[in-house]
């Protein structure tokens, strides 16, 4: 038994696009190369476009007709109305207005003909309009979308637009038909008003604004950064920039080991990691990942500088800070912030380095370059040593998380618009207009990687650069609207220019976001 | 057959709208009519209709 298997609706469409580029591209050429329309041209023109019109445009006819019925005039019912009327023109004229007779020419022009002759065929205007049609309607739904929330402005705006394109452009179509019609020149009504829809068509107002907030999503997330989609305006609105030591401080690193002679490395590591463990002390408690395997202590002792004693085996061993001990620290040993004792000889000194983060005096100069005001915000204890020899305007030390979020709402009393870095969780985060969480995902906000302070200039700057490339697509996209509609309507282009300008136009409003990938 | 009667009133407003724009316009050619240049009677010289 023979088995139909119907073509998956994928492969049907690409089959349907390519008879309709196979098809159109013909009576393009014969449309546009006067040396090549021998006599009766125009009726291959009139059997290559019936397939195009209606079989090829088929699956724009549909959604047309499927926007109407839910009553949405959208950019599916100008593009089949524009094939529709196109094509419907062109027959009419061929079989009633003398277009079909063997002396017919169709000069190139890119002005729309006020020629008397009500005699104009566009099927290349219908070829045109519908295979463009058909490869946006194919490859724009591949491209990543992403809609953003209503926070995002230009997101407003296009959507706002995309309501009101569909019926503004049948209104001014009505208009400019209306128009040439009501002055006695109706060779010009057909084509201003085809020209409208033509142009009008594929200019996909929505397209610029998902597009690129996909894109600049997709190139945070290679980078390690994680932007929230409300975070793109925020970025851009920015001018005061809150640091604290959640960016600025990078954790304790133990840089040096000295061993006393006749001391094991091993033995001096496994003690320093036995006892680092028990001290509340950043800078003790750095070393428990000293040793894989350290071994078991008892009797415990923590003194008030977090210095560690206690017993391992038949051993009475210490760590700590020399002068915290009591223990003179041999010449051989050098200058260490931390020793390790046992039988109360010192058998190992450890040199640990804490403080700022080395790049952050060059993270500082960058959110300077971008435009923005430093801001130190940080326990009093600490604040100098965060701030020596950065170029900070203000610190500002807060005592506790209320302080903090006070700070914060201050400076947005101000005027300014304020970005908070800081751990997940602070008080202060939720305050800022733009929380900048480090160590973790933030919803509203960019997410920075720990201990990467140098990540936050760019997340910024792609943050920025998401919305000015979404708001650049949409003026384009817009303004080319603005302009070429009524240029269209005036009856100064040719329906065929029109029809090339706004797939032109929405191609490369959809490019150029595409570049924020890069 | 549209689907819901909002559906039946957003396509005639849409309908209602489009030809007043259309009025709209015929009004305005015809008033615009004695300024604007006549057609232009000139074909090209490979052929056409003269009237």
């Amino acid at each position: 038994m023979a088995t139909v298997t119907a073509a998956a609706p994928a492969d049907r469409e690409w089959t349907r696009l390519v008879t309709v580029i196979g098809f159109g591209l013909p009576v393009l050429v014969l449309a546009v190369v006067p040396p090549l329309q021998y006599p009766y041209w125009q009726w291959t023109a009139l059997v290559l476009t019936t397939p195009v019109a209606t079989w090829g445009a088929w699956p724009i006819h549909r959604a047309a007709l499927r926007g109407l019925r839910r009553g949405d005039a959208g950019p599916d019912v100008v593009t089949a109305l524009a094939v529709a009327w196109a094509y419907g023109w062109s027959l009419w004229a061929m079989f009633f207005a003398g277009a079909g007779t063997t002396e017919h020419t169709h000069p190139v022009e890119l002005l729309a003909p006020r020629a008397s002759v009500t005699a104009q065929i566009y099927f290349e205007v219908a070829v045109v309009v519908a295979g463009a049609g058909l490869a946006l309607r194919r490859y724009l739904p591949r491209v990543e979308h992403h809609d953003p929330g209503e926070a995002f402005p230009p997101a407003r705006t296009a959507r706002w637009a995309g309501r009101w394109y569909g019926p503004v452009t049948l209104c001014l179509t009505g208009a400019a038909t209306g128009f040439w019609c009501g002055a006695e020149l109706p060779t010009v009504a057909v084509p201003a008003g085809l020209a409208v829809l033509a142009i009008a068509a594929p200019l996909a107002v929505t397209e610029a604004v998902p597009v690129a907030v996909a894109a600049g999503l997709r190139r945070a997330a290679a980078t390690g950064v994680v932007v929230g989609e409300e975070a793109a305006p925020a970025a851009a609105a920015v001018d005061t920039i809150v640091l604290g030591r959640a960016l600025l401080h990078r954790p304790v690193a133990v840089t040096g080991i000295t061993v006393a002679r006749g001391t094991a490395e091993g033995d001096a590591l496994a003690v320093a990691a036995a006892l680092a463990g028990h001290s509340p002390d950043a800078r003790i408690s750095a070393l428990a990942g000293a040793a894989a395997f350290p071994p078991s202590v008892s009797d415990l002792a923590v003194d008030a500088a977090g210095s560690v004693r206690a017993t391992t085996g038949a051993r009475h061993v210490a760590l700590g800070p020399p002068a915290a001990l009591g223990v003179e620290v041999p010449d051989a040993l050098g200058t260490p912030d931390l020793v390790v004792v046992w039988d109360g000889q010192v058998r190992a000194g450890f040199t640990v380095e804490t403080g700022r983060h080395p790049g952050a005096a060059a993270v500082v100069a960058e959110l300077r370059r971008l435009g923005l005001i430093p801001v130190l915000l940080t326990a009093a204890d600490e604040a100098d040593s965060l701030a020596d020899g950065l170029d900070v305007d203000v610190v500002l030390p807060a005592a506790g998380p209320a302080a903090k979020v006070a700070v914060v709402r201050r400076l947005r009393a101000d005027g300014h618009t304020v970005a908070v870095v800081a751990g997940p969780g602070a008080a202060h985060l939720e305050a800022a207009d733009l929380p900048v969480a480090v160590g973790a995902p933030s919803v509203r906000g960019i997410g920075l990687p720990a201990g990467a302070p140098e990540a936050l200039p760019g997340a910024l700057r792609l943050a920025r650069r998401i919305t000015g490339t979404a708001e650049i697509g949409l003026a384009v996209a817009l303004g080319a609207a603005l302009v070429g509609l009524p240029v269209a309507a005036a009856g100064l282009i040719h329906p065929l220019l029109a029809a090339v300008v706004g797939p032109g136009v929405t191609a490369a409003v959809v490019l150029n976001a595409l570049r924020l990938r890069r | 057959m549209p689907r819901s009667t909002s559906a039946v009133r957003r396509l005639a407003l849409l309908v209602v709208a489009i030809a007043l724009c259309t009025g709209a316009g015929w009004q305005l050619g015809r008033l615009a009519e004695p300024a604007l240049p006549p057609p232009s009677y000139d074909l090209p010289a490979s052929g056409g209709h003269h009237h």
